[in-house]
């Protein structure tokens, strides 16, 4: 393996750093980092070359909300995605529960798919009985898709609409409104509040207490808030709490009525982690779902990137979805932004991943056309500098 | 008269025609189809512009529960499964189907113009189902066939909370026996051993219909739950009762692609695009449909409507692309393979003379998700304009 490789005179590289389409470009890897980008480069015999003629590449594809590892084969032993015992649980982490040997992390990469972040709480289904949600199912996390865990806590999940209500309602469980639901958040933060005030002034006596210590971390913007809703109405709700505590950084989960308050969101300079754009209106919260969205969300200047929900949709097919919304009107390039540098962005991982500049880990993924048409073929995948496919 | 002109004609089942016209009759058909310049197009006829436009046949799912199973509400309004038992061969999808429901607009506008709809597979013999245009002005208008096919699950069947009139099986074997017992009795009842005054009318009911199945009026739709070992067994049930069958979801096909070539069955897969994220999906595999294609199998793919919504068929299709097949061979899955199967293949599928004239008009090649229907026509008529 080696540790230097340079990707020689490629056709065309996509940078998404807002320089457009670099023609027969080279770009060397040293370290597991992109060191330079450049027309011409002569490297000694240390380096690996690989003829990147004809061919097209990317920043490696980001899906910034997915349950990975976290339903493989095995769920019948167990729910992994919530913890029934406790509904209000910021202080979970999914990677505490999460199986780096999902065969789905390979499966990332034939679809050029190189980091990937995976929440707790469950995918969309077909049939609701495997439908899981509870009002905070804990923390995030973010992984490439070569195992490597890059931020083991991300963000804290907050869920409100008809599912968890339906799932609570179903394991006979409360609150069992909306209302009882918000306030059930709104103690939570209070409560962390007040902890820190006491813990000002009591600090030795006070036992720790990790839920109320997660939310403090989230208003001291270590963590960043998801708020996972389908209709306007229950989006606008939870920003509008989180907002009442200050939490800066806040991210939509699906979103699937986000057009509808898009305003709100532009205003609020909250992004939307979008998707998946291709499921059934199944029940009366998802009857808004449409594969148009992204295309209203661009047209209104609100902030998206563009999500499988793994196992929704398999994460392989992160690219062909974003085709799907370029069918739909969405500009080719804005696509592209939608699975690279803005879901990099709504992460806050763009200074490391999401676009090619040096310095940023060689996260790479070479294709012999558009990644978006299902026709093209992935021909290298790069992750942190090593080769981890080759045609 | 209509006449589209210019455009590249994916034809299907002959060549591809750059620069081509189609001329389509008052009674929705296509009169005839060939190079601009070779085919005189009538003074009268209403000319429609497709230059730089790819124009396909409108495209046909094999098995879909749209207008069953009703977009944007919830699942009380479902009616594909009713348990009043697990046989239930006599109870019919048309007398559920809402074709007032959303997801026919959205069909059309993903280009999707032919459908199988029908009983979901809660039962060992769930109903019958029928075939339909997604367009058109009254229910009536759109009927194809109202009893194009008689649905039959394998897998073990869940019990069910509200009291049954016979019990459920529980296992495979119990699903498979109970279908040769029903399938075995209809032939009794067709050779006329059984007594007509001795039957429960319910039965009667059954056995009229499953009579139907052997005399090979009705297709059999088969549906396999996820395990090639109901591959086996499908077959075996095929060969005996000398069915005009298809096997239905068919995941794990690939590891039987042989068999299915040999015996001459043709297999509705899908929906392609699941992942493996239970048990019992252990041999889905999305190549598939591929495979089985190679081996010369007459495969088609479904959108199991809602599972993937109906408007996104074409997707599908090009997750075979993904996998192996080209933009063509994709397009024979959504188009002329299920016209086969439904037994449609004189009336739909391909883009040829005497034809119906159901065809969509595309930026590029309609199998791409990035290209955009412009155009669908459906008999004839412009059923969805993007304008």
């Amino acid at each position: 393996m080696s540790e230097k490789i340079l990707l020689k005179n490629i056709g065309e590289v996509y940078t998404m750093t807002g320089q457009g389409v670099l023609r027969n470009y080279s770009v060397l890897v040293e370290n597991g980092k992109i060191s330079k980008i450049t027309e011409k480069i002569d490297v000694g015999n240390d380096v690996e070359v690989i003829d990147c003629t004809g061919l097209k590449l990317f920043p490696g594809f980001i899906d910034a909300y997915t349950h990975i590892g976290v339903y493989p084969l095995e769920w019948e032993y167990g729910e992994h995605g919530v913890e029934k015992s406790d509904v209000v649980a910021p202080h979970l982490r999914v990677i505490d529960g999460l199986d780096l040997y999902d065969k789905a992390f390979e499966d990332a990469i034939r679809g050029g798919v190189t980091t990937i972040a995976s929440y707790p709480g469950s995918y969309l289904s077909f049939g609701k009985i495997t439908e899981y949600m509870t009002i905070v199912p804990g923390q995030s996390a973010v992984i490439k898709a070569n195992r490597r865990i890059i931020v083991e806590a991300h963000g804290i999940v907050f869920a409100l609409g008809e599912h968890v209500k339906r799932y609570l309602r179903e394991q006979k469980l409360s609150p069992t409104t909306r209302m009882g639901i918000i306030a059930s958040i709104r103690t939570l933060f209070q409560n962390a509040l007040d902890y820190r005030e006491k813990r000002k002034e009591n600090q030795e006596e006070l036992p720790r207490d990790l839920k109320l210590e997660a939310i403090l971390d989230l208003l001291e913007g270590k963590l960043t808030a998801f708020v996972h809703a389908h209709t306007g109405n229950d989006i606008r709700t939870l920003v509008k709490l989180l907002r009442e505590y200050n939490v800066k950084n806040i991210a939509v989960l699906h979103g699937t009525e986000a057009y509808l308050i898009a305003d709100f969101l532009r205003e609020e300079n909250i992004p939307v982690i979008y998707g998946p754009i291709v499921f059934s209106k199944r029940g009366v919260e998802l009857r808004n779902l449409d594969s148009r969205t992204p295309v209203r969300l661009y047209e209104s200047n609100v902030r998206f990137a563009l999500t499988t929900n793994h196992p929704t949709i398999p994460i392989q097919y992160l690219p062909l979805i974003a085709g799907v919304s370029v069918g739909e009107g969405l500009p080719r390039l804005k696509a592209y932004e939608a699975i690279t540098i803005e879901p990099a962005r709504i992460l806050g991982l763009d200074d490391r991943i999401g676009s090619i500049a040096p310095g940023k880990d060689a996260d790479l993924v070479v294709f012999d056309g558009d990644p978006l048409e299902p026709d093209s073929k992935l021909a290298y995948a790069l992750i942190d500098g090593v080769k981890v496919f080759e045609r | 008269m209509k006449a589209l002109v210019g455009g590249r004609i994916i034809t299907v089942k002959g060549p591809v025609i750059n620069n081509g016209v189609i001329l389509i009759d008052d009674d929705g058909r296509i009169k005839s189809v060939g190079k601009k310049g070779e085919i005189t197009i009538p003074e009268e006829a209403e000319v429609i512009e497709v230059y730089g436009k790819t124009i396909t046949p409108g495209f046909i799912d094999a098995h879909s529960h749209l207008g069953l199973i009703p977009e944007g509400l919830d699942w009380e309004y479902s009616d594909v499964n009713d348990y009043y038992s697990p046989i239930t061969a006599h109870i019919r999808a048309i007398d559920a189907l809402d074709p007032y429901d959303e997801g026919f607009k959205d069909a059309v506008a993903g280009g999707v113009t032919t459908i199988y709809t029908g009983p979901g597979s809660a039962n060992v013999i769930g109903g019958i189902g029928l075939v339909m245009k997604t367009y058109g002005k009254s229910l009536s208008e759109m009927i194809v066939n109202p009893e194009a096919a008689v649905k039959m699950a394998l897998g073990p069947k869940r019990p069910r909370e509200v009291k049954s009139k016979l019990p459920y099986p529980t296992s495979r074997m119990g699903t498979v026996a109970m279908l040769r017992q029903w399938l075995m009795r209809a032939r009794e009842y067709v050779e006329g051993k059984i007594k007509d005054d001795k039957l429960d009318p319910d039965d009667k009911a059954v056995l009229e219909v499953l009579g139907r199945v052997l005399r090979r009026e009705m297709l059999a739709k088969i549906h396999l739950s996820t395990s090639p070992d109901e591959i086996y067994a499908i077959v075996r049930i095929i060969k005996e009762f000398d069915l005009r069958a298809t096997i239905d979801h068919v995941f794990g096909g690939q590891l039987l692609a042989d068999l299915l070539a040999r015996e001459k069955i043709a297999v509705v897969y899908g929906p392609p695009m699941i992942a493996r994220f239970a048990s019992f999906f252990k041999y889905v595999d999305d190549r598939a449909p591929v495979v089985m294609y190679k081996h010369g199998v007459n495969v088609s793919i479904m959108t199991d409507h809602p599972v993937i919504p109906e408007k996104h068929l074409r997707l599908l299709a090009a997750v075979t692309v993904k996998n192996g097949l080209t933009l063509n061979e994709a397009l024979e899955l959504i188009t002329i393979n299920p016209a086969k199967q439904l037994g449609l293949e004189d009336r739909l599928g391909s883009i040829e003379p005497g034809k119906e004239a159901d065809l969509v008009v595309a930026s590029d090649h309609p199998v791409k998700p990035t290209s955009t229907i412009e155009m669908v026509f459906v008999r004839g008529e412009l059923a969805y304009s993007k304008k």
